[in-house]
């Protein structure tokens, strides 16, 4: 029963429970009865399917007839496809299991509206689509949904500064879009191929690359920057995150990081031959660790602080990935996996603050440990986790990192991730002390809020972070085979 | 290349370059939302000018193809070869389409924000609108 044929319906699925929702706007019960199962169904979803390729329309792969089409390979795919692996699955299964802890934490919240739900679950299917389409123009269309359901998201605080912050994102968006998408023009016209397996055999048919599609390249690169978070767009992310809900900050960061994963892997997969990309991604990637970590040692408010510490991190998932190398590139996307995890604890504990004290300024808050010592003892030991300290997830990911860097020449590389780790204990750190151990605090605590939800969650995921670090191999060894058979 | 085409790509060029011109240098915010479009607008004729293809049958509206007809039998089919020597290639319209349909949204939701910023400043500048948030 459970076969491949339900691979559509991770894209699907959550995409009918966004216009349900959207359609029973205002009809609180039925939102949230709707929202929780469907939320649920969309973790079950990924788990049951079994791997492997979904052909849309049932377009099987036919001739290419080169008389006519000047291609230089023998046959192609006529229809979108959908491929579904062990690394899909891993990053579905993880993406969905957040989207279910943002929508119980905003149903927990009274933020019960169908048009915001409908968000998070149109967010949900376009990164779907992103990790399983093979396609180009699909995976286009799915970025493009994104931003706009991201930016709704994001004006759903209904703060001015939110809307400046949607503003600035869609603006950039369309920048972005219109890059990808011309990139994929040009290489439409070069190749007169969209899917991806196929032009990237197409590509290594043909040699070296035409100059065309090293435009194509570039302007596909811009688009994988901005939709990455990273240097030069790294404020536009970190804008977005800080003005969001923290809870919705925790799922665009981790969105943001499934896209960087999904956008790199497709660009080393096409374009596999063509070794300056990965200096170019690696070049990006470390003025984004560079940028990122020193504008979070600036920070005073704890949401800013979190966002730019979040860029930063993405710039160390770039960087794995950037090295190249199969192993560095596995480093890599592990990093993402974990990052996103510890990164999530830190933003629900920033919004649970945020509800006890109505604000998350580092230097109004103090001596909270006497009053929410769970929430203190998770957040140390989320920060430890981030920074890398064993035996949480990311030491096993960084330790990766730093070993692939060296393998592959780059030993000062090693030397600027443990600075990151440090310049990043050292950001949390600071203002885990003045929230949770320095005397006096100008803000009251919220006697009624409790927050149970938020605890919960955060306990099962510092839990989660605990498990990869001490079972690294689960979630390892499958990225690493599929990197490997994918030979980017 | 043909005329046509060069036509297109130049003036998708234009509309390109005159986008980003407005998005990066323009102070208002309508103007900057019109930029936006303007690229999106380039971008289609791009993919309009690839597709394009003189006197090309269009995939959409003309006969079917038949696998195994030739002219003879089947005065109105034609054979696939056939089809596929005159046809357009039909992927960049369907292309054009769908984002024609994801610009107007994004284009909606821009507009909105511009409304409500709008309301919140009463102008468009986006240097006053950033002095006020400062004063804020």
């Amino acid at each position: 029963m459970f076969n491949s044929t339900l691979i559509p319906l991770m894209v699907v699925f959550p995409l009918i429970a966004a216009i349900l929702v959207n359609f029973l706007h205002k009809k609180d019960r039925s939102v949230k009865t709707i929202a929780i199962i469907s939320s649920i169904v969309a973790v079950v979803i990924p788990i049951l399917t079994l791997y492997g390729v979904h052909l849309f329309s049932g377009h099987i792969r036919t001739e290419s007839f080169p008389e006519m089409s000047k291609l230089l390979i023998p046959d192609v795919y006529m229809g979108i496809v959908y491929a579904y692996g062990p690394l899909q699955k891993i990053l579905l299964v993880l993406l969905t299991i957040m989207t279910v802890f943002v929508i119980f934490l905003s149903l927990n919240k009274k933020l019960i509206s169908g048009v915001y739900i409908a968000m998070i679950f149109i967010s949900l299917a376009s990164v779907s689509a992103i990790i399983l389409a093979d396609d180009f123009f699909n995976f286009f269309v799915f970025i493009e949904v994104l931003t706009v359901a991201q930016a709704a998201l994001v004006i759903a605080v209904r703060e001015t500064k939110s809307h400046k912050a949607a503003f600035k994102y869609m603006i950039f968006g369309s920048i972005s879009g219109g890059s990808i998408l011309l990139g994929i023009a040009l290489l439409l016209g070069v190749y007169g191929l969209l899917n991806m397996t196929d032009l990237s055999n197409a590509i290594k048919a043909g040699g070296a690359l035409q100059p065309i599609a090293l435009t194509a390249i570039s302007l596909i690169t811009i688009g994988w920057l901005y939709e990455s978070g990273l240097f030069p767009f790294h404020v536009v992310k970190s804008n977005m995150y800080e003005n969001a809900m923290p809870e919705v900050a925790a799922l665009l960061q981790l969105q943001s990081k499934v896209v960087l994963v999904a956008m790199s892997i497709a660009l080393l997969r096409i374009f596999s031959g063509y070794s300056l990309l990965k200096s170019v991604m690696l070049g990006f990637a470390i003025f984004t660790v560079v940028v990122g970590s020193v504008m979070a040692l600036q920070q005073t408010d704890l949401r800013k602080l979190l966002s730019f510490v979040a860029v930063g991190q993405a710039g160390l998932v770039a960087m794995g990935i950037g090295l190249g190398t199969s192993f560095s590139i596995s480093a890599g996307i592990f990093h993402a996996i974990n990052d996103v995890l510890s990164m999530a604890i830190l933003f629900f504990v920033a919004g649970f603050i945020f509800e006890a004290y109505k604000t998350t300024k580092v230097d109004k808050i103090g001596d909270a440990l006497q009053k929410i010592p769970l929430v203190g003892l998770v957040m140390f030991l989320a920060t430890l986790a981030i920074s890398g300290v064993p035996p949480f997830n990311s030491y096993q990911s960084e330790l990766r990192i730093i070993q692939s860097a060296v393998q592959a020449g780059y030993a000062e590389l090693g030397v600027l991730v443990i600075l990151l780790s440090v310049a990043t204990f050292v950001a949390i750190i600071k203002a885990f002390y003045l929230i949770f151990m320095r005397p006096g605090s100008t803000a009251e605590i919220d006697p009624k809020f409790k927050g149970t939800m938020y605890k919960t969650i955060i306990v099962v995921l510092i839990a989660m972070c605990l498990f990869i670090g001490l079972f690294p191999h689960v979630i390892y060894d499958p990225i690493y085979n599929v990197i490997v058979a994918l030979g980017v | 290349m043909e005329p046509f085409q060069t036509g297109a790509f130049l003036t998708a060029g234009v509309l390109i370059v005159a986008g980003f011109w407005a998005i990066i240098m323009m102070d208002n915010l309508l103007k900057k939302v019109i930029g936006a479009n303007f690229v999106g607008d380039g971008v289609n004729l791009v993919l309009i000018g690839i597709g394009y293809k003189p006197g090309g049958l269009i995939p959409e509206v003309t006969p079917h193809f038949h696998a195994s007809a030739i002219p003879s039998t089947f005065s109105h089919f034609l054979a696939f070869n056939e089809f596929a020597e005159l046809a357009s290639y039909p992927l960049p319209f369907a292309l054009v389409l769908t984002n024609i349909v994801i610009g107007a949204s994004t284009l909606s939701v821009m507009l909105a924000l511009s409304v409500v910023l709008y309301h919140k400043y009463q102008t468009l500048s986006v240097q006053k609108i950033f002095e006020a948030m400062e004063e804020d």
